[in-house]
């Protein structure tokens, strides 16, 4: 049996569509739907005993020893009970229901795209530079900070020609204006980077088949409207280095996004565990959810 | 220079004490008023270049040895900042772009939130640890409860807590209510308890002689030093090692018959008071680690 966890969209309709094709049982697992509507036992034993009882109106259960894999699309946090509300401390009550979910989906001893650990991971991306570099990336001049005079100096030393973004989470970088350097607002921590001129390169890797295409688009970052992917054939070089970092993540699948000069120089930006493939696919026919089920289906068997 | 994560209290002065003593620069960074009081600021590089900013006085990364991280605040709430929740994540970044020495890890910590993993991986490694579950599912709980002859404890996940004994009336309670709040329960072990505070090699075993098995809530009980067996040392190591820990507060439970059960392994342990009671050079083992830094 496989589990998707998150909720049914139109990407994890498509895999869940495929999977049942392929004859697969599937099933949603929306972790909002935890404590109140779902129901889990797990232990430390390796691999997990236990079960997951997905819904609170069936009595069905899923012995953990069925669940073959997990395709992790989204994950959202939970939904706190009523009685959370009152109490003392709403925030450490939440941590500790919470808890309880992130230490039974981490132990959860089956075939993930992609582990969890991976994907709590991916909020450190200062660390993911800093990998891509030492694996031989080329990545913009980046700064992560709230003091400000340090980033003035950063804004400053590229010509106020610098970007920010979140550190964290995926979003729409924006351009630095000059307006913003006395803004309290540069206390929240960001990620600075030199702007690169050129075009968004977007590379889907499943192990170790790549996926890549060229955005064009009528904005400076093409985050704002992806017109016209372009499937891409990057340089092996590059290519070789993608699979290197994915599996240095420890991902099965990855998204990767590079900023391309107009010289043809490939600057990595970051890769995303749950990247959101499906314009790729529908617009530069790149069958990256065939590709994805498989590679599931594969490693579900080898377990 | 020394950083100490968190705050000065009867625990973490000791650790200062014997830093300064040893000629060296500490200051200690409250999170709790980041970002309004702290900044910081950090390239992404092979050699990180940056800054800790702490009330005004701008701290190079350069001159930074290691950090102690002795307690996390957290961050600023409102009204110190409205979206100090939003800055977390930055400085939880910032933690891992610093390139110094930490004690523990950011990613050690991080990863003790994950206490059944943790379990799991010292079982993986050889290590006896006590049959865990973790369910808001009352028939599970049911079953693990008759598994082990009623003799079951609750905890807490995220902080220090007192484990409950979960009895056949709680039981009968939890039956009847239309949904169990989720929680990691134990078998309860029945023995005395052994803390050992390591600080990488050097391990510090204190016996706690009580008459509660809690242990946390008796004012009279006696702590005394204790030798471990050989192979229990080497377990030790191994715990360490496993987790990615430089110091820890290892629980263990030594039975009737002379068997450790390891609880867990602490990565910010409060030894403060084993070390006044034992004699222990805790704090001194750790201000030296502190010092040599990377080195090591």
């Amino acid at each position: 049996m496989f589990l998707i966890l998150g909720g049914s969209n139109s990407i994890t309709n498509r895999i869940y569509a495929k999977l049942k094709v392929r004859g697969q049982r599937v099933a949603f697992w929306d972790a909002k739907s935890f404590p109140a509507g779902s129901r889990l036992a797990g232990d430390e034993s390796t691999p997990a005993q236990g079960y997951w009882a997905l819904d609170s109106h069936s009595r069905r259960r899923v012995p953990l020893a069925e669940i073959e894999g997990a395709y992790w699309w989204f994950y959202d946090g939970i939904t706190m009970p009523a009685a959370g509300m009152q109490s003392d401390d709403p925030g450490r009550y939440y941590t500790e229901l919470e808890s309880c979910l992130l230490n039974f989906l981490h132990n959860l001893d089956c075939f993930w795209i992609n582990p969890p650990r991976t994907v709590f991971e991916h909020r450190f991306k200062g660390e993911h530079l800093a990998l891509a570099r030492r694996l031989g990336f080329t990545i913009p001049d980046t700064l992560i900070a709230n003091d400000p005079d340090a980033i003035r100096a950063f804004f400053d030393r590229h010509d106020g020609d610098i970007i920010f973004k979140s550190v964290s989470s995926t979003g729409v970088p924006e351009k630095m204006e000059p307006e913003y350097l006395d803004s309290d607002d540069l206390l929240i921590p960001q990620m600075y980077q030199q702007f690169i001129p050129g075009t968004d390169v977007r590379v889907h890797l499943v192990n170790d088949e790549i996926f890549a295409t060229e955005v064009h688009s009528d904005h400076w970052v093409s985050k704002r409207d992806i017109l016209d992917p372009k499937p891409l054939v990057i340089p092996d070089d590059v290519a070789e280095k993608c699979i290197a970092l994915r599996k240095a993540l420890g991902l099965v699948l990855a998204g990767i996004d590079f900023r391309k000069t107009l010289e043809g120089r490939y600057y990595f930006l970051e890769a995303n565990p749950s990247p959101q493939f499906q314009t790729y696919e529908d617009r530069a026919r790149q069958p990256i959810s065939d590709c994805l089920v498989d590679a599931l289906i594969a490693g579900g068997r080898s377990r | 220079m020394i950083l100490v994560m968190g705050h000065v209290d009867e625990h973490s002065s000791r650790v200062i004490d014997h830093l300064k003593a040893a000629g060296e620069e500490v200051r200690v960074w409250y999170t709790r008023e980041f970002p309004v009081k702290s900044q910081f600021a950090v390239s992404v590089d092979q050699s990180p270049e940056g800054v800790i900013v702490l009330d005004g006085e701008r701290i190079p990364l350069s001159r930074l040895r290691s950090v102690y991280w002795y307690y996390y605040h957290g961050v600023a709430q409102e009204p110190i900042h409205p979206h100090g929740p939003a800055a977390e994540i930055g400085l939880l970044n910032f933690f891992r772009c610093t390139g110094c020495l930490w004690v523990n890890s950011p990613q050690a910590v991080a990863w003790h939130r994950l206490k059944i993993n943790q379990l799991k991986a010292l079982k993986a490694a050889g290590i006896r640890v006590p049959e865990t579950l973790v369910t808001n599912d009352v028939e599970a709980l049911r079953a693990f409860f008759d598994r082990h002859d009623g003799k079951i404890v609750c905890k807490n996940f995220t902080h220090i807590g007192i484990p409950q004994i979960v009895t056949a009336e709680d039981m009968a309670l939890l039956e009847k209510q239309p949904s169990l709040q989720p929680a990691v329960y134990q078998e309860f072990v029945a023995g005395r308890d052994i803390r050992v505070h390591a600080v990488g090699d050097e391990l510090f075993p204190t016996e706690i002689i009580t008459e509660d098995w809690t242990f946390v809530l008796d004012r009279n009980l006696e702590l005394k030093r204790t030798d471990l067996p050989e192979d229990v040392s080497d377990q030790c190591r191994l715990i360490l090692s496993t987790l990615g820990l430089i110091l820890s507060g290892i629980d263990f439970r030594r039975t009737e018959a002379g068997e450790y059960i390891c609880f867990e392994a602490n990565p910010s342990p409060q030894f403060g008071v084993y070390e006044e009671a034992c004699g222990y050079p805790v704090s001194k083992a750790l201000a030296q680690r502190l010092i040599r830094g990377n080195e090591r």
